[in-house]
């Protein structure tokens, strides 16, 4: 193996490691965000199922089966076996 | 057109003379009930579906009644989102999807949302659909003042929803750029809907805001006075536009002593209006000696074209 090819792999195993280390610590930090805001929104949404008025709640209906997987999934998340609302479980 | 007022005080008759008035000036007319006691259909002779259906009167121009089905309005909202469910939705899911529309359909807003929903449709499709005008008769005051104000609150609201998916999808797509993922195809369907439905309100809020009038009904008496000044105020504070004030049932002069005592206390509620809303042109229309009927209709808006209606 040539000195250039040697180093051409160590410069690829270092970006490697780099990516898993530092873009890969960011990317799960966004993700995590990502998360969040996605929860954000699902709670602004079925704001009725917990209590308070929400003036479109006829039209958040329209959006929420892409959303009713996440919803599902963020109420046994956070501990509650069921919604009492019927907005899921 | 939007003719509003305190229950009972004769909305829906001068809702339908106010139609006739339309028509028989050339216009071609759409009047449409949102008033659930059905009132319309007792006046004019006709059970108005989701449709227009045509009224006719021996004197004056034929025009058209449509009355909003809540209930059957939301039917439709929730089975459609239904349908769509099952397309996209876990099937293990899906059980608690319906659950959820149901609750929602037997929610005491929905009915509302859905009333106003097929009101903006059908205000919004009327030109196309080739109405000059469209009368609504709506349902009493305090109803109404919230379904007016109503769009212009929820598209902001909706475009608040939408920012906040907005600010998501970014999060995410810099997550999957991060990872040289590809992005997905498709646009997001969740921000598609909020756009979609946003804009609607937008131009639901716009042509009440630059389209329509209020003409507010009345009768002489104390709580209905009370109560339109107090609607006059509240709808030019959400923007609106308003027309006259229509005084309706005005006793005529006689020399009958309880005639006469009756047509006192009603100048002075006439007074009263002209003080509290001067800029206001008033329309007085007569009380009939019997039961308003479809055959009335022609000489109410006779009154009222005369008014420059």
């Amino acid at each position: 193996m040539t000195v250039f090819a040697r180093l051409r792999r160590g410069w690829r195993s270092l970006e490697a490691a780099h990516d898993a280390v530092l873009l890969g610590r960011w990317r799960r930090d966004l993700l995590r965000t990502a998360r969040r805001q996605e929860e954000e929104l699902v709670s602004l949404l079925l704001l009725e199922a917990l209590g308070a008025q929400s003036p479109v709640s006829y039209y958040a209906l329209e959006v929420y089966p892409w959303l009713a997987t996440r919803t599902h999934e963020l109420h046994r998340a956070r501990g509650i076996d069921r919604l009492d609302s019927g907005a899921c479980c | 057109m939007l003719v509003g007022g305190k229950g009972g005080v004769g909305k829906t008759t001068v809702a339908a003379a106010l139609a006739a008035a339309s028509a028989a000036s050339g216009r071609r007319t759409l009047l449409v009930s949102t008033d659930p006691a059905h009132s319309v259909a007792d006046l004019v002779g006709v059970v108005p579906g989701p449709e227009p259906v045509p009224v006719t009167t021996d004197a004056g121009a034929p025009w058209s009644v449509l009355e909003i089905d809540a209930e059957q309005a939301a039917r439709d909202h929730v089975d459609r989102i239904a349908a769509q469910a099952a397309d996209v939705v876990p099937a293990a899911v899906l059980p608690a999807v319906r659950r959820h529309l149901d609750a929602a359909l037997a929610s005491p807003g929905t009915q509302e949302s859905a009333l106003l929903d097929r009101l903006g449709d059908v205000l919004l499709a009327a030109q196309g659909d080739g109405w000059d005008r469209v009368v609504v008769d709506t349902a009493p005051t305090g109803h109404t003042l919230r379904l007016l104000a109503l769009p212009d609150l929820m598209s902001g609201w909706v475009q608040g929803l939408l920012n906040q998916r907005e600010r998501f999808l970014r999060t995410e797509a810099l997550a999957r750029g991060l990872a040289r993922e590809q992005a997905p195809d498709a646009p997001d369907p969740v921000a598609a809907r909020l756009r979609e439905r946003r804009d609607v309100l937008a131009a639901v809020r716009d042509l009440l805001r630059d389209r329509a009038v209020v003409h507010l009904v009345t009768v002489p008496e104390r709580l209905p006075v009370v109560e339109t000044v107090r609607a006059a105020v509240a709808l030019r504070q959400a923007g609106l536009r308003l027309g006259v004030v229509v005084v309706n049932r005005v006793f005529p002069a006689g020399d009958d002593p309880f005639l006469q005592a009756r047509g006192r206390q009603q100048a002075q509620w006439l007074d009263r209006v002209a003080a509290d809303l001067p800029d206001l042109p008033r329309v007085v229309l007569p009380h009939l000696a019997e039961d308003v009927a479809l055959a009335d209709l022609p000489r109410l808006s006779a009154v009222l074209r005369d008014a420059g209606l």
